[in-house]
């Protein structure tokens, strides 16, 4: 599972509406992708994954996770955006690291949603739907 | 079909696949590996390469539906849609699935076929997670679906996830359904979504061999229709209502 896919997640828990997003990641478990066996890296590919991404849920995450060592700018700036290396170093985040085990947990009501063999499980019991 | 023999008339940007590429098309969605133990309740069943390969083909080559575009695979099942998506080199694909097995199918499918960095597969039930997930509403430029077709313990399933997938594309959404029911998904799309109208594309005749083992027959051949709706109408449309109000005013 890709960051950007963590970037779409909130909690779906029924009543649980507010401060549900984004979900605090825990990862046991991280690999990433050569850049050869990766999606290939494009400035276009980048520009189009930054239109869409909540940039800010993103930031508040990688902060969450110190040992990654990587420190987001609090806004993509113009410059920014055609920074290449800046792009680089996106394309490695979004794109060649998967999160293999790990979960997701709801800053709200604690519920947490397992990634297990990089599939996020956000499967409800049926007295939480 | 204007749009192709424009790009034709410029010399190098037609998309048709050659017959050979087609073959290797086939070839790649071959490595999809189906439900090993298919739920009858859940009416799985898997579009067989062949198909999806041409379904997929005319999504990328007349519709311009996956190339860099972000992609919703609802009812992913093992995976074959979102594999065939890969293809056409998408910005990204999400699979939706409630069945845990067929998604661990899916993702042993898409780690051997070695495109795993392009798909990611949430195992959720779809209806719930789109009620209650807003981010999810308009995200997708493109959503393909093979739902189940609702005729035995889920009726109505089918029109509830077209409703589903047409919250979450801002683009085209794609849908295979029953020959028999292509009236009624007109009329659906046109009474909850105003403004959209479910296009009938291609038929296809569906072998359904052997998926359930209560068949008797070897093999029950299903008509089966691709329902195009093209989403980016509604914004269009809304944006003709305002200015229309604005010129009341
Ligand atoms: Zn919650």
């Amino acid at each position: 599972m890709k960051l950007i896919t963590h970037n779409i997640l909130m909690c779906n828990k029924k009543g649980c509406t507010k401060n549900n997003f984004p979900l605090r990641l825990v990862v046991k478990q991280y690999a990433d992708y050569e850049a050869d066996n990766a999606q290939e890296y494009s400035a276009n590919l980048m520009t189009r994954l930054l239109e869409k991404l909540d940039w800010n849920a993103l930031k508040i995450t990688v902060a969450t996770l110190p040992d990654w060592g990587i420190a987001l700018p609090d806004a993509v700036t113009p410059e920014l955006a055609k920074d290449e290396a800046f792009l680089q170093s996106l394309h490695m985040l979004l794109v060649r690291r998967q999160i293999i085990d790990g979960e997701m947990v709801c800053p709200n009501c604690e519920r947490s949603y397992e990634i297990k063999n990089g599939i996020a499980n956000m499967l409800l019991q049926e007295d939480e739907v | 079909m204007k749009k192709s023999k424009k790009q034709r008339g410029e010399g190098e940007t037609t998309k048709k696949l050659s017959t050979f590429k087609l073959k290797s098309f086939i070839t790649f969605l071959s490595q999809v590996a189906q439900f090993p133990d298919p739920k009858i309740d859940l009416e799985q069943y898997m579009t067989p390469p062949d198909i999806a390969a041409n379904l997929f083909s005319i999504l990328h080559q007349d519709e311009d539906s996956i190339e860099n575009k972000r992609i919703a695979d609802f009812c992913s099942g093992t995976g074959m849609y979102s594999c065939a998506s890969t293809y056409f080199n998408p910005l990204s694909i999400t699979g939706f699935e409630i069945d845990p097995e067929a998604i661990e199918v899916a993702q042993e499918n898409v780690l051997s076929m070695e495109i795993a960095d392009r798909v990611d597969f949430i195992n959720c039930d779809i209806l719930k997670i789109v009620e209650n997930n807003p981010k999810l509403h308009g995200l997708f430029d493109t959503v393909v679906m093979n739902p189940p077709f609702g005729t035995k313990n889920n009726e109505g399933i089918d029109m509830k996830l077209l409703s589903a997938a047409i919250t979450c594309c801002k683009g085209k959404v794609f849908s295979l359904h029953k020959e028999s029911t292509s009236a009624y998904i007109q009329k659906y799309v046109k009474e909850q979504h105003p403004g959209l109208e479910a296009e009938l594309m291609h038929k296809i005749e569906f072998d359904l061999p052997n998926t359930y083992k209560f068949h008797k027959k070897k093999s029950a051949t299903t008509e089966v229709v691709l329902v195009k709706i093209d989403v980016s109408k509604r914004e269009v449309r809304k944006v003709t209502e305002m200015l229309g109000a604005q010129k009341l005013e």
